[in-house]
């Protein structure tokens, strides 16, 4: 009982961090941008595709494929920025902004279900079904990768986001805006990079997740929809409590899916959320 | 070196400022004076880019600005410090004082102004790694002068800096103000404490709803009965 307990905390960790660096982007766009981007999953599910064409056409690993993955998503992010957002967002409509979003992930999922139609697919790389033992318990090779990445690129986020003059801009935008003006600063240009960077980083987690993770076109709507919940059960715009809210919940889903029947196994999670919004509505680490 | 003419600007259907035209000449300090309400904020946000006027010019040493934006403005030399302070309030003292110098003009320099800047006010030295939300309302002010400072002003504009401080503190401020003229930056005040800045400056202008009612040396408006009329709105 104990090994499975030590199973479920272990993946939940794993499985958590992964829901947690969605998350980020979406507390850096919505900062940033004030936008809450209700596509950010269906970008992931996006990589994913692009990552499974790779290998089945011409044979190329996913890890591989974030080299095509990443820029991809970067440069059609900004290009749906720049022709659609920006302009509504300089105008202040805000909540277009989210409808347009919206719209993004109706496009996007439905895209892929016209090309690749609903069948599951999966790749079968060649770490797939490859696992370590700590003590007692297993690990997934290709989940622990991707947990190391996420969180070196999580460090890495932090880094830029205090070591540098861009991140500099981007946490002024995030706290004053009208200052961050009075600095000098371009704002459109770093709103753009912003939503860039934000969802070109779901081209390296899809990677990550195609060697052990079923590819469908809604594969991404999981992805968005606990990303919300993580968004506001860590408190709207906290980047740390992005990460450890995501924890708690991978950790929740992970014991939910192992001791709960089938249908109910994202129970776990939903309590939690109800809870803190019951107790603590403005999160669990507050207003920023 | 900067001309205004005729600017007429406001918020969404509501006009606030008519026609107003002021100068300002180089290594001068020129007030703006008037009531609560009068326009004065909205005028200098205006010459820093952040409202746009619906007509009027505006001249900086010759080149036409009505309209640019704050980025241009502030590659100009024009630096607001705005009521109210507007710091970024998780950010420490340094790198508030940091980003006041991001833009291209006052990057190459930065690590010397900083020096310069900590020179002027010691106290920001202490508090460098303090978040600028926790820092008491004489440094805050200080603070953002400072910040004003970092983007190397050829204008610096300063939005109500006394509002809320205590005298020692004002002293110290208005002392600032002149050691920053003689370093060759030119300001402009907007002051509700009207005898102390009409004392400091070169000349002055008081605004009335929106107007400029009044224009002369500092000492010809403390003498003048239409200042303290249009200053209390009597």
């Amino acid at each position: 009982m104990l090994i499975l307990i030590g199973q479920c905390l272990i993946q939940g960790l794993m499985m958590g961090s992964i829901f947690g660096f969605v998350t980020i982007g979406m507390v850096l766009i919505y900062r940033v941008t004030k936008l809450l981007n209700f596509s950010h999953g269906a970008w992931l599910m996006v990589a994913m595709y692009i990552s499974y064409i790779l290998f089945v056409k011409f044979r190329i690993e996913p890890y591989l494929s974030v080299l095509i993955a990443f820029p991809a998503l970067f440069l059609l992010a900004a290009l749906v920025y720049y022709v659609v957002m920006r302009p509504l967002g300089m105008k202040g409509h805000i909540i277009m902004m989210c409808q347009v979003s919206l719209g993004l992930l109706w496009i996007l999922e439905n895209s892929a279900l016209l090309v690749f139609k609903a069948d599951y697919r999966s790749v079968q790389s060649v770490l797939s079904n490859s696992k370590f033992y700590i003590g007692p318990l297993i690990i997934k090779t290709p989940l622990f990768i991707a947990f190391l990445t996420v969180g070196i690129i999580a460090i890495v986020l932090g880094w830029v986001l205090y070591k540098t003059d861009f991140g500099l801009s981007v946490r002024a935008i995030s706290q004053h805006e009208e200052a961050a003006k009075l600095m000098g600063i371009n704002i459109g240009r770093v709103q753009l990079l912003v939503f860039a960077i934000g969802i070109a980083i779901m081209g390296i987690a899809g990677p990550l997740l195609v060697p052990w993770i079923v590819i469908t076109p809604h594969a991404g709507a999981e992805f968005t929809f606990l990303g919300f919940v993580i968004l506001i059960l860590a408190g709207l715009g906290n980047l740390n409590g992005a990460l450890i809210g995501g924890l708690i919940i991978g950790i929740a889903e992970s014991f939910g899916g192992t001791f709960m029947p089938g249908a109910l196994a994202s129970v776990p999670a939903y309590v939690i959320f109800i809870l803190v919004l019951c107790f603590r509505p403005q999160g669990l680490f507050g207003a920023r | 070196m900067l001309r205004v003419e005729g600017i007429n600007a406001g918020y969404f259907q509501t006009r606030i400022l008519r026609e107003v035209s002021i100068e300002i000449g180089e290594r001068e300090i020129v007030a703006l004076v008037g009531a609560n309400g009068a326009g004065k904020s909205t005028l200098v946000k205006v010459l820093s880019g952040l409202i746009k006027p619906t007509s009027g010019k505006i001249m900086l040493n010759g080149e036409e600005v009505t309209g640019a934006s704050p980025k241009k403005m502030v590659n100009r030399g024009v630096i607001l410090v705005p009521e109210g302070r507007w710091l970024f309030p998780l950010m420490t003292t340094l790198e508030n004082l940091f980003i006041g110098g991001i833009n291209p003009r006052s990057r190459p320099s930065r690590e010397a102004t900083l020096r310069m800047v900590f020179e002027i006010f010691p106290v920001l030295w202490e508090r460098r790694n303090q978040e600028a939300g926790t820092l008491s309302g004489g440094q805050q002010q200080m603070l953002a002068i400072g910040r004003g400072l970092m983007a190397k002003p050829i204008l610096l504009a300063l939005d109500e800096p006394s509002l809320g401080l205590g005298p020692l503190l004002v002293a110290e401020i208005f002392r600032v103000m002149k050691q920053l003229r003689e370093q060759g930056v030119t300001i402009l005040l907007v002051e509700q404490n009207i005898r102390q800045s009409l004392a400091i400056s070169d000349h002055g202008y008081v605004i009335e709803n929106g107007a400029v009612v009044l224009h002369g040396t500092g000492s010809e408006l403390l003498e003048d009965e239409r200042t303290k009329r249009a200053y209390l709105g009597m």
